[in-house]
């Protein structure tokens, strides 16, 4: 197997820093396993099937560093964006108000947020029965995801207590600036959704335009039984960094979960969507957008486990790749043997609009129960061309007809509730249209 | 016992039909593979030098390569140097005349309903039977003569016709293409050739037969199709093995070649030995068949009826180079006990305008695994290109599985790719509907699968449409749980 | 080579549409205020003729010529056609998922407001103006969070295509099968819509296969179209005897 040469960059790094991480975070023996995992896997290479289109071009030509531990921006702005809390630079956690806290509560505490330390030192059990019990299950899958464990010192832990239903969805913003070019910036939000609670929660992603970063951010999102969550994700990166972010969620009996995430564009990013439908009864409904133009390259991978029973997923992806930008899109159902009475859906449209941009999309269904109804659909094509005539015979002009069917198009899959934080979505989507229409 | 339950049992005690051995004299190689044992091949058939280079050379990659491990299979390790590269029947291999084939042959061929007696010929199908390594006899060759057509066996046509063979011949499957193909390059035994001239319509079905009947013996045989500009030809083959306890190795190589304005229609109905009910013995199929629609507006049409083999790895595809140029390919491959196949289409579109269609019904049952796998990919420059494509799968018992694995490539902003995909079992409702209606269950479920099947079975030629549907039934029946 | 007077003027015109001559010759010319209507057997190339007005891809001009307003309209995208004043109510009105009834009308309004130089209208006053439409022919349920045309039964979406024409207040209209699979009821409000249109100013070309509509709409000028030509130019009594005698008779006589 080809050798990665990140792979031996990072093992120095580790060997750099693995104690500082741990005063950091003390984590015991999970960092340990993880270098040991990451030390077979290696950094994903090519060859591997599920990373052939991840060729993030060039993300081994640089000697990512840690730089110590602290990004060392001590001036770091609230973002414009109003939000409950701020997490900058993958270390800082920010109130509403823009104070630097260790621990938000909301909603007379019925949700608390936390940096990972703080969750760490004040409830050690609870932190180590959810820490890494997801990621460490896709650890020997690809080195990809013992990285993050083997690196992380800090994250957020977003914990929502038993039986509450919160008034109003939550915002968060996630903000990379003013940290040097080069960083590799590893962190790990772990949501807790206690059992018959009900949330809703509104991410914004960014970062600074002209920095050049690694963001390699892990999601473990566990739903306890009748537990409702909602997150929707504004993710908008721009300038040259290159982005990983995985989406780990396990959900017990009867609980729900929907997930939107628009992506407006990026230099080379990879969103990894796990979902493991743990226990019967459960629903859960995955929705993403990708714009790509220019060079930009998103890849989405999407893995659904029915595990057990009884359980519903709905799948709905739409790309739009401009320029010579990429997209791709690869779903993989998997129904296991006792799974019954399994239904599963996947759908995953695109449009190309140029001839030198490239759409690849792999709707996979594995499948070994026979009770069960799964489906997929995927389309990869073009503007409707009877529709163009009919807009532009009522005299909408080529550019804005093409504007306007591809906003329905996009808008579709935009699963947010709130009218106006929808259309702030469905804006910055026609930002990005009309930047990849001229 | 429910009644699914004894229609399993039933099933299971029902034998391979084609399970019976040929007793006839046989010259095998001894196993294992060598470069001398590949000279010794191209010694026996009277070879020219530049085939015996073309097998020397494919040998030499072939060991260089690493048996492929990809698909969605569970493969035995294969000691390839088990096998037998060759046998051929002790008498005189090829036969001028009816009167000097063993009539052992006549009989087996006879039995399996491919009768090579003039009297008893097919109406309006010429075969070329196949028997072990060696091409048996052809049939109905001199009406084809006058009409310029050549349809013989590939060592006759290497012999009769080299510029052709050398012309074509790993032009759209190379040497280095895969594990198996290069396997196949360096040890190809016989096949079938056909040649279509410019502007000839062949008026009649060409059929090869191909049988595995010695024990130990791998078979590999290779096919080369030429439809010249402007012609037309139906081909189809058939396939059948004795039933033995060990696993056979079957890695065939098909070539087409697809002129300007020309269509191929290729049938395949395999039906090798699929081994016991517990997974036993069996036909492993490596296969690669591959064809090219090199110039404008020309067409080939797949249809295959997946019924035999332990396992099956198989994926024919269509180069799509012409210019409005078309590919179809239609699907049924039903798994069984402990079958697995792996089994699809490749769609590469280079020349504009091209079309595809893809429409592929799996049926697993047993403890079977059955996988569709399928690429289509439209390059840069294959602007205004269709595909469509249909994958279903049914499932028959709880204990099989049905798997999808497309992948789709667009590289320009002016062609559409649809796929769709559903997985499903029969609905209780629709058995109880028959039931109502007079038919049993089995009945019912037979009933269900050839609808379900139709849109592929009606793409057969009509001689074949009844004995696949009779073949389909037959590896059905008792699959119901 | 216009006929000067005329609003829309085709001369000699041959259309092709895959490979295929349908229009063979065909000219017309419709001054400002006159209704034409039409008429042919299916098959006559009655849809095409709308359809290369529009300016689809496709129908690729042969040769001969069409003016606008004294321009030529081969020269022209189909959205300028369009603002310059051609409306094409379509047989076949396209469903546009995603897209609502009032953004796609809204856009459409202050294009072609924009395109006169007039103001856009406020969102009151164009919530107004199509309620105020969209009442008068029975389509009031379908404008709020609707999709364009879809879900719309066949009446529903000719209506549909009515409700852009009052709203774009064109100066040439072509309605194309505007009556297939309509009742005697939709069809009155048809009528009642397109009578209301008239002023003298603008101008109708009726497309259609039966004389029924034309009791409801008064045509100045029937033509007989067969096979990609006008064979037969009258006044409203040619539409009757053609209803009386049939296409192919009729045909037939012009043949003689």
């Amino acid at each position: 197997m080809k050798e990665h040469k990140l792979t031996s960059h990072f093992l120095q790094l580790w060997e750099q820093y693995a104690q500082q991480l741990e005063e950091q975070l003390p984590l015991g023996t999970l960092r340990q396993t993880a270098m040991e995992r990451f030390r077979q896997q290696g950094f994903p290479h090519k060859k591997l099937e599920k990373w052939r289109f991840s060729n993030w071009m060039g993300i081994d030509n640089h000697e990512w560093t840690l730089n110590g531990l602290d990004t060392g921006t001590s001036t770091y702005q609230k973002p414009g964006h109003p939000a409950d809390a701020y997490f900058i630079n993958g270390e800082i956690l920010l109130d509403g108000e823009g104070q630097s806290r260790e621990m938000v509560q909301l909603e007379g505490g019925a949700v608390r947020i936390a940096t990972l330390s703080y969750a760490r030192a004040h409830w050690p059990e609870k932190f180590f029965t959810h820490f890494n019990h997801l990621n460490g299950q896709k650890e020997s899958l690809y080195g990809i995801f013992p990285l993050n464990t083997m690196f992380v010192a800090r994250g957020l832990w977003i914990e929502v207590a038993e039986e509450v239903e919160l008034s109003r969805p939550l915002t968060i913003v996630y903000d990379v600036q003013a940290v040097p070019d080069g960083r590799f910036l590893p962190m790990r939000s772990l949501w807790i959704a206690g059992r018959g609670s009900k949330a809703e929660f509104l991410l914004y992603e960014r970062n600074e335009p002209t920095k050049h970063h690694f963001i390699h951010h892990v999601h473990e999102i566990y739903m306890a039984e009748n537990a409702e969550v909602q997150r929707a994700t504004l993710q908008k990166y721009s300038g040259k960094s290159f982005i990983f972010s995985a989406e780990l969620s396990a959900q017990l009996a009867e609980s729900q979960y929907r997930r939107h995430t628009s992506t407006i564009g990026s230099a080379a990013l990879r969103n990894e969507l796990h979902a493991l439908l743990q226990e019967p009864g459960v629903h859960t409904n995955l929705s993403g957008l990708y714009l790509v133009g220019s060079t930009e390259k998103v890849e989405n991978q999407v893995f659904v486990d029915h595990a057990v029973p009884d359980c519903e997923s709905f799948e709905n992806f739409v790309g739009i790749a401009g320029g010579t930008g990429r997209g791709a899109f690869t779903g993989h159902i998997l129904v296991r043997k006792d799974a019954q009475k399994t239904q599963a859906y996947q759908s995953s449209r695109n449009v190309v609009l140029d001839d030198s941009a490239w759409i690849r999309t792999l709707p996979f269904l594995e499948i070994y129960a026979d009770d069960v109804k799964c489906s997929h659909g995927a389309t990869v094509g073009k503007l409707d061309e009877d529709i163009m005539f009919y807009l532009r015979s009522r005299g909408v002009p080529d550019r804005e007809a093409r504007k306007m069917l591809l906003t329905a198009f996009a808008a579709e899959t935009v699963e947010v509730d709130a009218e106006e934080v929808r259309n702030e979505f469905i804006a910055e989507i026609q930002r990005k249209l009309d930047e990849l229409l001229c | 016992m429910s009644d699914s339950d004894k229609i399993i049992q039933e099933y299971t005690t029902r034998e391979y039909e084609h399970g019976f051995v040929t007793d006839i004299e046989m010259d095998v190689v001894p196993p294992g593979l060598d470069e001398e044992k590949i000279r010794f091949i191209s010694r026996k058939k009277n070879e020219p030098d530049w085939l015996l280079e073309f097998r020397l050379k494919a040998y030499r990659t072939w060991k260089q390569m690493e048996q492929p491990n990809w698909a969605h299979l569970d493969i035995p390790p294969i000691d390839f140097q088990s096998y037998s590269y060759y046998a051929e029947p002790k008498k005189k291999p090829r036969y001028k005349s009816l009167d000097e084939v063993d009539p052992k042959l006549i009989e087996t061929f006879n039995k399996l309903g491919i009768p090579l007696e003039e009297q008893k010929r097919l109406a309006g199908v010429a075969v070329d039977a196949v028997f072990d390594s060696v091409s048996v006899m052809t049939t109905y060759k001199e009406t084809l003569q006058e009409l310029g057509i050549i349809f013989c066996s590939i060592s006759e046509a290497v012999q009769e016709h080299p510029d052709l063979v050398k012309k074509y011949l790993g032009s759209v499957v190379p040497i280095h293409d895969n594990f198996y193909a290069a396997l196949n390059s360096a040890v190809f035994s016989d096949g079938s050739f056909v040649y279509i001239p410019p502007g000839v319509r062949c008026p009649m079905e060409l059929s090869t037969y191909f049988r595995i009947n010695t024990k130990g013996l791998g078979q590999f045989e290779r096919t080369l199709i030429i439809a010249d500009e402007g012609s037309y030809v139906s081909y189809l083959e058939g396939c059948t093995a004795p039933m033995r306890d060990e696993n056979q190795l079957h890695a065939a190589v098909v070539e087409i070649i697809v002129h300007k304005d020309a269509e191929v229609k290729y049938s395949t109905v395999q039906n090798w030995y699929p081994g016991d009910e517990e997974g036993k013995g069996g036909i492993f199929n490596f296969v690669t068949k591959r064809g090219i629609c090199l110039g404008d507006r020309s067409k080939l049409s797949w249809t295959q009826v997946e019924t035999g083999s332990a396992i099956t790895w198989k994926y024919p595809s269509t180069i799509l180079k012409g210019d409005y140029s078309q590919a179809e390919f239609y699907s049924v491959a039903l798994t069984n006990n402990r079958q697995q196949a792996d089994t699809g289409t490749k769609m590469i579109h280079l020349g504009k305008h091209t079309k595809s269609l893809v429409i592929s019904k799996g049926i697993s049952a047993g403890r079977s695994q059955n996988t569709y796998r399928g690429m289509v990919s439209i390059a840069k420059n294959a602007v205004h290109s269709r595909n469509f494509s249909q994958c279903d799968s049914l499932l028959l018992t709880d204990k099989c599985g049905a798997h999808t694995f497309p992948y789709i490539d667009v590289h320009n902003s002016s062609s559409v790719v649809e796929h769709e995909a559903t997985t499903s079992k029969i609905a209780d409702e629709q058995i109880f509907y028959l039931q109502q209606r007079g038919l049993d269950e089995e009945e019912a479920v037979r009933l269900i699968v050839n609808g379900y099947a139709r849109e592929v079975l009606q793409q057969l030629p009509m001689e074949f449409a009844a004995e696949a549907r009779k073949l389909l039934e037959i590896s059905l029946e008792g699959s119901v749980g | 080579m216009e006929n000067q007077g005329s609003l829309l003027s085709i001369r000699d015109l041959h259309v092709r549409v895959e490979d295929k001559d349908i229009l063979r010759g065909l000219s017309l010319d419709i001054r400002p205020g006159e209704v034409h209507a039409i008429m042919g057997p299916n098959g006559s190339g009655k849809s095409t003729l709308s359809l290369a007005i529009a300016g689809k891809e496709g129908y690729e001009v042969q040769g001969g010529q069409m003016y606008y307003k004294g321009k030529d309209l081969s020269e022209m995208d189909p959205e300028e056609r369009a603002l310059e004043g051609i409306f094409i109510s379509f047989q076949h009105p396209v469903e546009i998922p995603g897209v609502t009834m009032m953004n796609f009308l809204r856009t459409i309004l202050n294009k072609h407001r924009e395109y006169r130089g007039e103001e856009p209208l406020s969102g009151r006053e164009f919530l107004q103006r199509v309620r105020e439409v969209a009442t008068t022919l029975g389509l009031d349920h379908l404008i709020r969070n609707r999709f364009v045309n879809e879900g719309f039964s066949g009446g529903e979406k000719k209506k549909n295509e009515l409700l852009q024409m009052i709203l774009l207040e064109p100066e040439m209209v072509i309605l194309d099968e505007i009556d297939s699979g309509l009742d005697i009821d939709a069809i009155k409000t048809v009528a009642k819509a397109v009578n209301g249109m008239r002023d003298g100013k603008r101008s109708f070309l009726l497309i259609t296969h039966y004389q029924r509509l034309l009791n409801f709409i008064e045509p100045d000028v029937v033509h007989i179209l067969v096979d990609g030509k006008i064979v037969k130019s009258g006044d409203k009594r040619l539409a009757e005897e053609l209803e009386a005698r049939g296409y192919d008779q009729l045909v037939a006589s012009v043949q003689q």
